[in-house]
């Protein structure tokens, strides 16, 4: 092969997967500027109605709070003044982080927990999402522990990783919301 | 183009998950309700027919020097499209699937079609081979989804029924075919079954 026909070769990979890669990224940019407003919305309206069902309030204003392991804190206001706080948390569980949303009153008492989303093996770790496991938190105050722990709340069977993991959580949150009153 | 001989191929003869023995770690992951099987199933017969289009279409114009890295950014491409457009508007499935259907990527059915069979073939036999390799992989997923959730969790069809068909009472299910040891199992199993039933048509072929 000459010189000037090997450049040529060359010349035309490269063009060639330029521009592959250039429609590639124009569709991509479209499929996303359809769907960004709605994975957005939906994500904010799950974060939504998890804070309602765990703590119900009017409003919830975001208050700073630099406890380690803590994703966000907000003050739920009821009737103007405050009612408790809505902590989300995210601790690792057995398939990633379980993202999720705890409420606790002002006595430091937990009012509700709810998994907004998380990758715990289906059918085991994700029966956490149920009624029956989350209700056990309620009520709970200061550290709670499973019962394998010495603590009172029953673990999932099959899945004691992704158990302690939420009630790690819910930890975090109950000192979170403590170290926020105290911060008023 | 025989179309009957590609939906043969797809569904038995060359299943992608019995035969030739790929995209065997998706299918071990996710199979543990039908809803999960199916939509990744589903999942992966969508992409599979649009990049064997794209790809065959594109055939004469990759040079196949770069034709791997040229495959990867198309199917790359599609797998994003379908994550974001399930987030979009199936947030159930895409909650419950999770990082596998970014991982389709790297699933080697799709890379695996697009090199054997889109790159050398016409777009309606791409198209038709898309779809029927992608069906023997949502039979696979399903077949497994089915038997793992019935004796893992005693229940058919969760997610799709609601919580599903409880047909064996709480408690007494093994809790181990919902794990992974419980998906080399099954699908051990399975292999093993489709070798003997292939094996045994041969041997009805030969003595013919």
């Amino acid at each position: 092969m000459t010189r000037q026909s090997n450049f040529r070769y060359y010349l035309r990979l490269t063009l060639t997967l330029f521009l592959i890669t250039a429609i590639v990224a124009a569709l991509l940019g479209a499929v996303n500027a359809v769907t960004a407003g709605r994975i957005e919305s939906l994500r904010q309206e799950r974060t939504q109605a998890a804070m309602r069902e765990v703590l119900a309030a009017e409003d919830y204003v975001p208050a700073a709070c630099d406890e380690p392991g803590v994703q966000a804190i907000h003050a739920a206001m009821r009737g103007g003044s405050l009612a408790g706080y809505v902590v989300e948390v995210a601790p690792a569980g057995f398939g990633g982080a379980i993202s999720m949303v705890v409420g606790v009153d002002l006595a430091g008492t937990v009012t509700g927990v709810s998994i907004v989303s998380m990758a715990e093996t289906s059918g085991l770790g994700d029966n956490a999402k149920k009624e029956s496991f989350r209700s056990q938190f309620v009520g709970g105050s200061g550290q709670l522990a499973v019962t394998k722990d010495g603590g009172t709340i029953d673990a999932l069977t099959g899945a004691t990783v992704t158990s302690r993991a939420v009630t790690s959580g819910v930890n975090t949150a109950i000192a979170a919301a403590a170290s926020a009153r105290e911060a008023e | 183009m025989n179309a009957k001989q590609i939906m043969k191929d797809g569904l038995f003869y060359q299943n992608p998950v019995l035969v030739q023995l790929l995209g065997m770690c998706s299918c071990m992951a996710v199979t543990t309700t039908l809803f999960n099987g199916l939509g990744m199933g589903l999942s992966v017969t969508a992409i599979l027919i649009c990049s064997n289009v794209v790809i065959s279409l594109l055939r004469r114009l990759i040079p196949s020097k770069i034709r791997i890295a040229a495959y990867i950014v198309i199917i790359a491409g599609f797998v994003t499209m379908v994550d974001l457009l399930l987030q979009a508007f199936l947030p159930a499935l895409s909650n419950s699937l999770g990082v596998f259907i970014p991982l389709i990527v790297v699933n080697c059915i799709i890379l695996g079609r697009a090199e054997a069979f889109a790159s050398k073939n016409g777009v309606a036999a791409s198209a038709l081979d898309g779809l029927f390799q992608g069906l023997g992989y949502t039979m696979v997923t399903v077949v497994m989804s089915v038997i793992r959730e019935l004796l893992g969790n005693g229940t058919f069809g969760a997610g799709v029924f609601g919580d599903g068909i409880r047909l064996i009472p709480a408690g007494y299910p093994a809790l181990l075919m919902i794990l992974p040891f419980g998906g080399f199992l099954t699908l051990g199993c399975l292999i093993a079954f489709s070798q003997w039933a292939l094996k045994k048509r041969q041997e009805k072929e030969g003595a013919k």
